[in-house]
């Protein structure tokens, strides 16, 4: 804008009308077609409005701060709600501020508006700036928010600090008599009070002029054509006033008194707009100052008596006074009468006033203090406040327009409440919508809202949070996971298999098994993903299970190349008695893979399969041929213990005759482990084993001896 | 920019877990965790995260974050409080540097300081010098505008559910009696007398606003508190202005005027949960303060053992006190010392022994 543009002042009514038309016209647009009459009408009007601020300038600019309109170095009233919204909705889309030019078409108008109203609030400002410069308007220019402009400080002590100079400068002018008084009227009511009135103190009653006074009263009453004097520019003249220093006050408060007296009609139109109060204060203040009061404006304020509105009184409910709303019981009530004057201050309060005073303050920087801070987090606050917007929910009073907005509150709230393990409440808000929804109350609303808490998207949301924070509340998550029911299910297992950790494997393992039956077809559908742990953790999902019923669809897996799986499935088929799983234990005891006798022992063990104790002697009794071998007989012996068929004793004694000068260690360690086991069998089959033990040079078989023995003996006894 | 604020989500949560339970406890490094993996996606897309707050806006890599719901405001709330305007991570952070900015922001009272792959700052515009009209309010005065009393008495009584509520003009208000108990002037000088029936919910809101302040002063109360509770106090009784019609008044009894005005805590949270840019302490501190200490008074609520915010606590000794110590027909005036004594002695289970011990000796002290 060049300096000649700058000298012509706008027309601030003219301007207010043509913002205000830009916003209806572009409310317009996002309603009516272009030909529709209304958008026509607002776009002609806003068109109309701009053209003739294009008599003053050929471009006018509109600088966008968030919410406030500045044109020129003025902030339009940051508090009209219309400038408000017209800001909004520009500084949304990142523009910093538009221009526009004279030569605007209508057309150009219209179809500016509708980029404008694009939904663009999610894009960067580089993409919106692609859709700006695509829709070439030549007569609008936007200056799009530059954010690298935020530079990076690292300390906040060199902040800028506010001015203002265009005031001082003013008061300066006016002082000086250098102002032209038509000009000054806008001007000294847009000062804020308190700032006329503390520049004006800086001055002595003899350094101002006496005919300033007058101008500055005159100025604060003035009317123009685009202003009149109402009740809040009187407030602000009576606020300026009560500012001042006394010897100044005493000067516009004459000025005024005498403004008004000669003007009634002006006194009475904005007196009857201010607080009775107000004007009382303003009598008070000319009476301090011993300033005589016309009469006519006496009468006038005289006239102006205080009204009174509605109040809910204080009643007598029963025995109890209600005094507003604070319940008082009836013997304090009764202090109240004026005849029971100074019973209150008993002696007792007077003791307990002096104990107070006792008390050190430093004292109280302890654990209360530490909780009253506590009170004061965010995160406390908006944990009461869910539980407020829960209990209003459950309230009887509220409408269906506020119940909508109180769901949509706590919709909002509860990705917060997941991420904070705050469990326990999205549980209530469950339960009120269900409870809601029974009771046919807002059914639409309810179901809407449950409609979003079963979406896949926020479940998935659900179940991270539970896998990570889960494990500290397993009393809310129980309660969670059965309401859910086996829609958690398939959310569950996928976390499960993506999931690193041991521990939060186990725990969503643990949340699973929760399930029982329930899991079963997710699990078998499952069997077929191609990880083998995916297998093996439906394996042992499936183990937890009634699963006779699948046990068909769990065979095929005892065969399966990874050992793991083949585990799992064999545990599975055991945990339901299946004779399938025997056959397997069998051909795996008989196997030549070292892994899979393994295992078979091992299961042999764990399920105390009586049925395949012949294969698991003959794998003791098998020639060892070194050291590791014998090693491999311990687990044997162990499993042999587990399943105490007294089959084994013959085998074990065979074993514990047996002698190795070269593995002289292992042997003994062998001798020790089947000494541990004899507990397992009928005392009468092993009773040689014991007598001979106890009589062991190895402390390990005589303590061991020693045990059964006397554990025998106790049984026996008893 | 979904993933952005996936991690804001995270961050802001292990924040906020850090404050709820502890630094070592077992959520917290689960979440920095997460906030770290993702974070380490983000700066293998784009090599940077620097996140500027301008205003109450969040902007992330210069693209302004919208949406992120209470995380997104509640970070931004955080950092402001503790004077942070801009934080800068680059590629290599560690898990230790990242675990010690959550720390630090959880921490009251503790400013994070820079590490070498996180920068924390403030945000600079670099200007030319403009004559800008700025607002002045923030200068010298030290009394509450005639204008502003006015504007935030009528927006106080005219409040409507079908009518915007300028909130700004209330804190406003809140700030300058903020300011004048700074400046040291009497507590009971800032709280007006009742002048006119029409006028008491307005006046009684003020005085309990500045009570309510005034104890949480005492109490040492961080002064960024003070003005949400001075909002939340000013409030308490907005749903007195919120009964429906009906349970204003009956003829030939009380029963119905009486059940209204047992809702008015409903109505007034109901109200005031809905009012965007509020301090959520005012819905709470509007249902809570006619609930007594000992668990008793109104309205009806269905957690057992329900105990009230601070706050509403506070509210409730500052409403009881104002409302005693108004003049009322038929009865005498009460002196403060017997407005006090009325409260500590007559009525044991209604406030919260500590708090109102606190507000009779501050009261005291600031009498003397």
């Amino acid at each position: 804008m060049n300096d000649k543009n700058k000298k012509i002042p706008l027309d601030a009514k003219l301007l207010s009308y043509a913002i205000i038309e830009l916003n209806i016209a572009r409310r317009n647009v996002a309603i009516y077609p272009q030909e529709h009459p209304s958008m026509e009408r607002s776009l002609t009007r806003a068109f109309d409005f701009l053209k003739q601020l294009f008599q003053f300038r050929p471009e006018i600019t509109f600088g966008i701060a968030k919410d406030t309109i500045i044109v020129d170095e003025y902030q339009l009233d940051k508090k009209n709600p219309v400038y408000q919204e017209f800001a909004l909705n520009l500084n949304k889309i990142h523009i910093a501020s538009v221009t526009f030019k004279d030569g605007l078409t209508k057309d150009e108008l219209y179809q500016f508006n509708c980029f404008i109203l694009e939904k663009m609030d999610h894009l960067p400002v580089t993409k919106v700036r692609e859709v700006f410069e695509k829709n070439n308007f030549p007569h609008v220019a936007v200056v799009f928010i530059d954010y690298g402009t935020f530079s990076f400080k690292t300390s906040e002590n060199d902040q800028t600090t506010k001015e203002i100079p265009l005031w001082e400068k003013y008061i300066y002018g006016l002082i000086k008599n250098t102002l032209q008084t038509e000009n000054i009227t806008d001007a000294v009511r847009d000062i804020p009070p308190e700032t006329f009135s503390n520049l004006l103190n800086k001055f002595s009653d003899a350094e101002i002029k006496e005919e300033t006074y007058d101008r500055v009263i005159t100025a604060y009453m003035r009317s123009s054509p685009q202003r009149s004097f109402s009740g809040q520019d009187c407030k602000r003249m009576f606020e300026f006033i009560n500012r001042l220093k006394p010897d100044l006050q005493k000067k516009f408060l004459s000025s005024s008194v005498r403004t008004f007296s000669q003007d009634i009609d002006l006194a009475n139109r904005a007196l009857a707009e201010m607080p009775f109060e107000d004007i009382i204060a303003f009598l008070d203040a000319a009476n301090e100052q011993r300033i005589a009061v016309p009469q006519n404006l006496m009468d006038l304020i005289a006239r102006l008596t205080p009204g009174s509105h509605g109040y809910i009184g204080d009643v007598q409910l029963h025995e109890t006074l209600v005094l507003d709303d604070v319940f008082l019981p009836p013997d304090s009530a009764e202090l109240l009468k004026k005849e029971n004057f100074e019973k209150l201050l008993s002696d007792k309060y007077q003791q307990d006033i002096q104990q107070l005073f006792v008390l050190n303050t430093s004292d109280l920087k302890t654990s209360q203090l530490i909780e009253l801070e506590y009170e004061f987090f965010d995160e406390r606050i908006d944990q009461k406040f869910n539980q407020i917007v829960l209990e209003l929910l459950r309230s009887e009073t509220v409408s269906e327009i506020e119940y909508r907005s109180l769901v949509n509150i706590m919709r909002r709230q509860t990705e917060q409440l997941l991420w904070l393990g705050q469990f326990g409440q999205f549980v209530e808000i469950l339960k009120i919508l269900e409870m809601n929804k029974a009771l046919y109350r807002f059914p639409d609303i309810n179901t809407d809202a449950l409609e979003y808490y079963h979406s896949s998207d926020f479940i998935a949301l659900l179940v991270d949070s539970l896998r990570i924070l889960g494990r500290q509340k397993r009393r809310e998550v129980a309660m969670i996971c059965k309401y859910y029911r086996q829609k958690l299910i398939p959310y569950f297992m996928d976390a499960l298999a993506e999931e690193d950790s041991q521990v939060i494997r186990r725990f969503l393992m643990d949340l699973l098994k929760q399930f029982g039956d329930e899991l079963i077809p997710e699990a078998l559908k499952r069997l077929a993903d191609k990880r083998w742990f995916v297998k093996r953790n439906m394996l042992y999902m499936l183990a937890e299970t009634d699963s006779k019923e699948v046990a068909e669809e769990i065979k095929p897996y005892c065969r399966n190349e990874n050992p793991k799986v083949s585990l799992a499935a064999m545990k599975c088929l055991l945990s339901t008695g299946d004779s399938y799983a025997i056959e397997m234990l069998r051909e795996f005891l008989d196997s030549k893979e070292r892994e899979k006798i393994h295992q078979a022992v091992l299961l042999a063990s764990s399920f105390r399969t009586k049925e395949v104790v012949g294969g698991v002697i003959a794998l003791l009794q098998k020639q060892e041929i070194s050291g590791s071998d014998i090693q491999d007989k311990i687990p044997i012996i162990r499993a042999l213990g587990e399943i105490g068929d007294p089959q084994a004793v013959e085998v074990l004694r065979t074993s514990l005759a047996g002698k190795s000068i070269l593995y002289r260690g292992i042997t003994e360690r062998l001798r020790e482990e089947i000494y541990k086991t004899l507990k397992s069998y009928p005392y009468e089959s092993v009773r040689d084993l014991i007598e001979e033990g106890l009589n062991s040079k190895n402390e390990v078989i005589r303590t061991e001896s020693r045990r059964v023995k006397r554990n025998h003996s106790l049984d026996g006894n008893r | 920019m979904e993933t952005v604020k996936g991690f804001i989500v995270i961050l802001m949560s292990s924040i906020s877990s850090c404050m709820l339970y502890s630094k070592q406890h077992a959520s917290v490094e689960e979440l920095i965790g997460k906030s770290f993996s993702i974070l380490d996606t983000l700066l293998k897309q784009s090599g940077r995260f620097e996140m500027v707050i301008v205003e109450d806006e969040l902007i992330v890599n210069e693209n302004p974050l919208r949406d992120t719901g209470t995380h997104g405001s509640t970070l931004v709330k955080r950092l402001m409080r503790k004077g942070i305007s801009r934080i800068d991570i680059v590629k290599g952070i560690t898990l230790s540097e990242l675990r010690q900015f959550v720390s630090d922001i959880a921490t009251a009272d503790k400013k994070p300081l820079s590490c070498p792959h996180i920068k924390i700052g403030v945000v600079d515009i670099e200007i030319d010098r403009m004559n800008m009209n700025i607002d002045s309010t923030d200068g010298e005065f030290s009394s509450v505008t005639s204008e502003l009393r006015q504007k935030t008495r009528e927006g106080y009584l005219k409040v409507s559910p079908f009518k915007r509520l300028n909130v700004a003009d209330f804190q406003e208000l809140v700030r300058h009696f903020i300011i004048m108990m700074q400046k040291e002037i009497g507590i009971l000088n800032i709280m007006s007398p009742v002048s006119s029936p029409g006028d008491s919910y307005y006046t009684h809101a003020n005085n309990v606003a500045v009570l309510t302040m005034f104890q949480a002063r005492t109490l040492g109360i961080r002064e960024d508190s003070l003005s949400d509770i001075g909002i939340a106090a000013l409030f308490h009784d907005i749903g007195k202005l919120l009964i429906p019609k009906d349970q204003m008044k009956q003829e030939g009894g009380g029963e119905l005027q009486e059940e209204g005005r047992m809702l008015h805590p409903v109505y007034g949270a109901q109200y005031l949960t809905r009012i965007d840019g509020l301090t959520r302490l005012a819905p709470i501190v509007a249902f809570e303060h006619h609930l007594r200490y000992d668990g008793k008074g109104y309205p009806q609520h269905a957690i057992p053992n329900y105990r009230q915010h601070i706050c509403s606590q506070m509210t409730a000794i500052s409403d009881y006190f104002d409302a005693l110590r108004n003049a009322r027909p038929e009865m005498r005036v009460l002196e403060v010392k017997e407005v006090l004594s009325l409260m500590k002695t007559k009525d044991e289970g209604l406030f919260n022994p500590f708090l109102i011990n606190n507000f009779i000796r501050s009261i005291h002290l600031a009498l003397s």
